[in-house]
């Protein structure tokens, strides 16, 4: 029998596949490029970037276009696109320290060394619905200040020194974790080095850790307080690899992150309550929800990680991609099994109907003998 | 050859593979991995592939890391060839390797299913790939990922015989449906992906390579050609099979196939349509298909629980004699938490006040304890809270690790290997059969949703019983001894109060005889009148049975019931010990006074 | 006749810690001697030392100094050095005491807590049953109440449970302390009959009575203590006569 017996489900997925074809890329409507996509759905873009695990702006944007704006249904695509192509060379650590910030704010300090720099952020802006008809007029605005910054501006100190020479942190600096967990290798599990959950936090999918982030304060099994940011960046980064003739670093690019430290007060029993814990959050472009969830999450995991099951958690249930596809494949068709689980309703009935003593009892048997 | 990187990128993005080769390699190891220990389930990098995971995103990678251009792949999903998944797969498949696309099993080298094992009985051509969504056989009974890790590498597989002992109790039957635990190659406990129970008895010494490719959970595994594979069930409740009374397909006839549904309107047809078109076709080996088909395990409601009359009740192995007078023996045992170890012990203990290291500030628990007991007799480990008498009992069961000291059983190299020096494997194996310990907290010697003779199969199945009747008479005898009515014996524990539920984890722990029993307050949460009931069924229990007892309490009365001899211990320290009745009358030491005065008030 | 305990200048004090630390002394450098056969009952006023003494031979007090030399099968043993666990065997088999109360675990009968003792002194499940229930039957207990409660019975009913598994299977030794002060006068006389078989079978007993005629009935010797001391040894009526 020849492959020509099962050709019954080839022509109902070719039907639906145009039929997302001929409505999206045909669809009466300008078409989007990339460029678009870019300019105008930046921090959708930066999302799949970082929970796609690429970065790589026109990639992301082509993702969401294809995926129709399905951040999850994006971050799926470049993912599989990422496993076609092999690796060419591993970038050298980054020193966040180095990174020049596009924003940067301090909550948990009046007057930190450096800028409390707002940069380029909806916060304080009205939630108020805009409706343009098209393109709105330029804003008429004042010629800005366009002195140089300082490199004290540019890169302005780390709050967490200044926690530090006042002897008020916990050193988490771990000795025992050098190399970072790659965990697109090597998959997590528990126990793993901290290195590794950061990692997972780091790809996670945005609301899957904003809500364990959540539950995690008003849960049943709550672990953290409500953290006090020490800082928010987002910022740009080089990107260094070796060069593979002179074995010297080289600057080939340079990458936007999100950067959070959070800073919790230690009380547990068995803690130095004389000092607090820095928690760490960082993540592709700009993404200020999930790098600060991701810094508290790290702190709660230092603490009860293992105690309870966050670490777990942590490392293998925030991942839109495992999460997401799993709650998808109920789509599938599972009648085998369901015909497995019917048949056993159907023989639990037959000892029902006609066991005289029910099942349930079977004690009883073993009772007269004593 | 490409000339530069970039010429080497374009090159790459002209590629139509799925996977990249190193990937494909990592794959391969892991499989190579797999093969070698089979039922073992081998981490991998797990890759994104095109397909959701849980689509057999798994699957697809361990077929693409196993396939070749000269390959034939056959994909199939529920049985069915034509099926949307399974047609989605093979063009993939096919596209990407080169590989000839076919339905027809006996032209097929490699054969990735979702849930079926195909009909056509599979020789050495075969490599059958199952797509498998949930790899862990613990997970309905351990979510812990890291404890199911443990169980799996100490084959400790109590729990889910307990979970097969429940469902019998509760159903009179085993209701596992597809998916169902098997024990490969006599080790490994393995999730076969949900295919019906039908296809478990088709994988038992097989003659085709079996590979599970699980992309989500990123684990692989294995069953290699001429494999032991044994589903989980009782020795004495057979395994069975679906079946429907008269079924047979309407389209094919065929009574020896897994049928599916056929309709709204009833009867059955093949899932795997291959086949049925084939038998249609007359163009199968209908008789070597009957011979390896499970007709011998199609349900039998009259057989499932037959061999329950005679089972005998279970005889203790007599005790042996001639080692050490001692059942345990306790040496210089010693906890420190915090800095420093034993240099943090200067200073602290009775004499100075306190159990804090004037030095490094830890807390020294206990230091320099020993004590021995016999069998027949019970010793008492009297204090206050915080006296480190229970910190004493966590270290010498394991619990803890103890910073100094020694724990010998006379059952465990005739009491001349130090047990806490052991393996942790063969130390957790000591709390089954060597070493019970009843806690002061029936939740913590106990899993409350699990019935009470749920509880004692437990600890029987983790000594390696495996009849369910033996199981359940054990069991009822236990129930029985510490009066705990038999009308309860199937009923959850925590639908019992305090005082009965500490009589199951008294039973429990006595299960399978253990010559040495240590009690951690055993009576210490129950109202007075309970306190004195568990109290005699103790006293009781120790006198008939000829164990080494050792109980931790903070309350006199509780010793003087139990124990012919005492050792006080105050802020670590042993501080006084002796016949019970004497410390009771004639206590030499400040602290045992003001004790034995309290408890006198 | 062959000495069965041999107690040697056995002193015995206690600090009361609880007390500002202060000594209480009880015994004053006891001498004492009681031969297979031999009822030696303690006299004296309270306060002498009789109950004191006994405990420090069953090791319920530790004393201070001396030696609690007791014969048994395998030879000599000195009692006040033995190891805890050593005394706590010794004392199941070859020593019965035999105090006023009765200290039945809670919800045990008669029956049971007879037979547990004649258990520890070597017999089987069967055989100690049946001499428990021998034993008991001897003591006039009633059988219906061989099984309830001890805790239920009356002051003499206890007494006589008590008596029954201290003379059951009856030890070499055997310690007395006011054994039947709350017993009725024909309860009395079964239980005086009973302790005196035991001599015959060649039982050691050390004996404290309240009442001068159970000593005079009872006892080949009476030992009159004094201030922690055994201040002189002889007949039931040459000491006894000096005392009443």
């Amino acid at each position: 029998m020849g492959y020509s017996g099962a050709r019954g489900g080839l022509e109902a997925i070719l039907a639906a596949e145009d039929l997302v074809r001929r409505a999206r890329d045909q669809a009466d409507a300008p078409w989007a490029p990339t460029g678009q996509i870019t300019a105008r759905f930046r921090l959708a873009v930066d999302r799949v970037m970082g929970e796609g695990g690429i970065y790589h702006e026109p990639t992301a944007a082509a993702a969401l276009r294809q995926a129709e704006g399905d951040p999850l249904e994006a971050s799926h695509l470049v993912r599989a696109h990422r496993t076609t192509l092999p690796r060419l060379a591993v970038s050298e650590p980054t020193d966040p320290d180095e990174m020049i910030v596009l924003r940067r704010i301090v909550p948990a300090y009046r007057a930190p060394e450096g800028p409390q720099l707002l940069g380029r952020t909806t916060d304080y802006t009205g939630r108020l619905l805009e409706q343009p008809a098209d393109r709105p007029e330029p804003q008429p605005r004042e010629p800005r200040d366009v002195r140089e910054r300082t490199e004290g501006q540019r890169r302005p100190g780390r709050f967490l020194d200044l926690l530090r020479k006042l002897d008020l942190v916990t050193d988490q600096r771990r000795r025992d974790d050098p190399e970072p967990v790659d965990i697109t290798r090597k998959p997590p599990r528990p126990p793993a080095a901290r290195s590794a959950v950061l990692s997972s936090m780091a790809r996670a999918e945005t609301g899957g850790l904003v809500a364990m982030w959540y539950r995690s304060i008003l849960g049943p099994d709550g672990h953290v307080h409500e953290v006090t940011m020490g800082e928010i960046r987002h910022g740009r980064l080089p990107l260094r690899v070796r060069h593979p003739h002179t074995g010297n670093p080289v600057d080939v690019g340079e990458f936007r992150v999100t950067e959070a430290e959070a800073i919790e007060n230690l009380d547990g029993p068995d803690e130095d309550r004389t000092k607090l814990d820095v928690g760490y959050g960082l993540c592709f472009g700009h993404n200020e929800r999930k790098a600060i969830a991701m810094a508290s999450m790290d702190i709660a995991n230092r603490r009860f990680g293992r105690s309870g099951p966050l670490e777990q958690l942590l490392l293998l249930t925030v991942d839109g991609l495992d999460s997401a596809g799993f709650l998808e494949h109920l789509k599938l068709p599972h009648y085998v099994t369901f015909r497995s689980i019917v048949e056993r309703k159907q023989a639990m009935r037959v000892v029902a109907e006609t066991s005289a003593v029910p099942a349930v009892r079977l004690a009883d048997q073993f009772a007269k003998e004593f | 050859m490409p000339t530069s990187t970039m010429d080497l990128v374009a090159e790459l993005e002209q590629d139509t593979s799925l996977l990249d080769e190193g990937a494909k390699r990592e794959i391969r190891r892991a499989i190579l991995t797999a093969v070698c220990v089979p039922g073992y389930q081998v981490p991998f990098g797990s890759r994104e592939m095109p397909v959701a995971r849980g689509w057999g995103s798994g699957g697809l990678q361990v077929t693409l890391g196993v396939i070749g251009p000269t390959d034939t792949i056959k994909v199939i999903d529920q049985g069915d060839d034509a099926g949307v998944n399974a047609t989605n797969l093979r063009r993939m498949i096919a596209f990407s390797t080169g590989a000839e696309p076919t339905a027809d099993s006996r032209e097929a080298t490699v054969i990735q299913t979702r849930h079926r094992v195909p009909e056509e009985v599979l020789s050495k051509q075969h490599i059958l790939v199952f797509q498998v969504p949930v790899p862990e056989p613990l997970r309905g009974v351990e979510k812990s990922v890291a404890e199911a890790a443990r169980m799996h590498a100490e084959a400790d597989y109590a729990k889910i015989w307990v979970s097969l002992y429940e469902d019998l109790v509760r159903n009179g039957l085993i209701t596992k449906s597809g998916g169902y635990p098997l024990l490969v190659n006599g080790r490994y406990v393995m999730a076969p992906s949900p295919i019906p129970r039908w296809d478990v008895p088709r994988l038992h010494q097989a003659e085709h390579l079996n590979l599970f490719g699980a992309g989500r959970e990123k684990k692989i595994y294995a069953i290699p050609p001429h494999t032991d594979v044994a589903p989980l069930a009782f020795d004495d409740v057979p395994f069975e099979v679906e079946h429907a009374p008269g079924a047979r397909c309407q389209l094919c006839g065929s009574d020896d196939v897994f049928l599916v549904d056929a309709g709204t309107d009833g009867g059955y047809v093949c899932s795997d349509t291959e086949w049925c078109t084939r038998v249609r076709e007359k163009d199968a080996d209908l008789s070597n298909h009957r011979d390896h088909a499970p007709l011998d395990l199609l349900p039998d409601p009259a057989a499932r629980m037959a061999q329950g009359a005679d089972v005998q009740p279970w005889v203790p192995p007599a005790r042996v004699t001639g080692g050490p007078e001692w059942a345990l023996r306790v040496t210089g045992i010693g906890k420190v938490h915090g800095a420093g170890g034993a240099d943090a012990v200067a200073g602290t203990g009775p004499e100075y006040g306190t159990a804090i290291s004037p030095a490094t500030r830890a807390v020294v628990a206990a230091w320099d304890v020993s004590f021995d007991v016999a069998p027949g007799e019970a010793l008492g480990l009297i204090g206050e809270s915080g006296s480190g008498k229970s910190t004493v009992l966590s270290c010498v069961i394991g619990d803890q690790p103890a910073t100094a000291g020694q724990v010998y059983l006379a059952g465990v190299d005739d009491g001349r290997t130090d047990v806490l020096r052991l393996p942790d494997m063969a130390r957790r194996k000591l709390r089954i059969d060597g070493m019970a310990v009843v806690h002061q907290d029936p939740a913590e010697g106990l899993n409350l949703g699990v019935t009470a003779g749920g509880n004692i199969a437990e600890q029987l199945t983790a000594a390696g019983w495996r009849g369910f009747h033996a199981i359940r008479r054990r069991a009822a005898e236990l129930l029985e001894r510490v009066e705990v009515p038999l009308s309860r014996m199937d009923d959850p524990v925590r639908t019992f109060s305090g005082g009965m539920r500490q009589r199951v984890q008294i039973a429990k722990a006595l299960a399978t005889d253990p010559p040495v029993l240590l009690l951690d307050e055993p009576t210490t949460g129950l109202d007075a009148s309970v306190a004195a009931g568990v109290l005699d069924l103790l006293r009781g229990l120790l006198a008939e049975r000829d164990v080494a007892a050792v109980v931790v309490s903070h309350d006199f009365a509780v010793i003087e019931a139990l124990t012919d001899r005492t050792v006080v211990m105050q802020l670590g320290r042993v501080v006084e010990h002796g016949l019970t009745d004497q410390l009771f009358h004639d206590p030499h030491h400040p602290y045992t006074q003001r004790l034995v005065a309290a408890a006198r008030r | 006749m062959a000495s069965v305990l041999s107690v040697r200048e056995l002193r015995k004090s206690f600090v009361l810690h609880t007390i500002d630390g202060r000594t209480v002394s009880s015994l004053h450098g006891v001498d004492l001697e009681v031969s297979a056969g031999e009822h030696v009952a303690l006299a004296g006023p309270s306060g002498a030392g009789k109950s004191s003494l006994l405990r420090c031979v069953y090791r319920t007090y530790l004393p201070d100094s001396g030696q609690v030399w007791l014969h048994t099968a395998a030879g000599e043993v000195e009692l006040t050095g033995l190891p805890d666990r050593a005394m706590a065997r010794l004392r199941g088999r070859e020593i019965g005491y035999v105090s006023q109360f009765l200290s039945a675990p809670p919800r045990t009968g008669p029956l049971e807590v007879v037979a547990a003792a004649a258990r520890r002194r070597g017999l089987d499940r069967p055989e100690a049953r049946e001499a428990a229930a021998t034993a008991l039957r001897r003591l006039n207990l009633d059988e219906t109440l061989w099984d309830v409660d001890c805790g239920v019975l009356s002051g003499g009913e206890r007494q006589r449970v008590n008596l029954a598994a201290g003379t059951v299977r009856p030890p070499r030794l055997l310690l007395l302390d006011e054994p039947v002060s709350a017993l009725d006068p024909a309860n009395r006389e079964a239980a005086l009959d009973l302790i005196g078989s035991l001599t015959a079978q060649g039982v050691a007993v050390l004996a404290v009575f309240h009442d001068m005629d159970a000593m005079r009935r009872l006892a080949s010797r009476v030992v009159l203590m004094s201030g922690g001391l055994a201040e002189r040894s002889g007949t039931p009526d040459d000491v006894l006569a000096g005392v009443a």
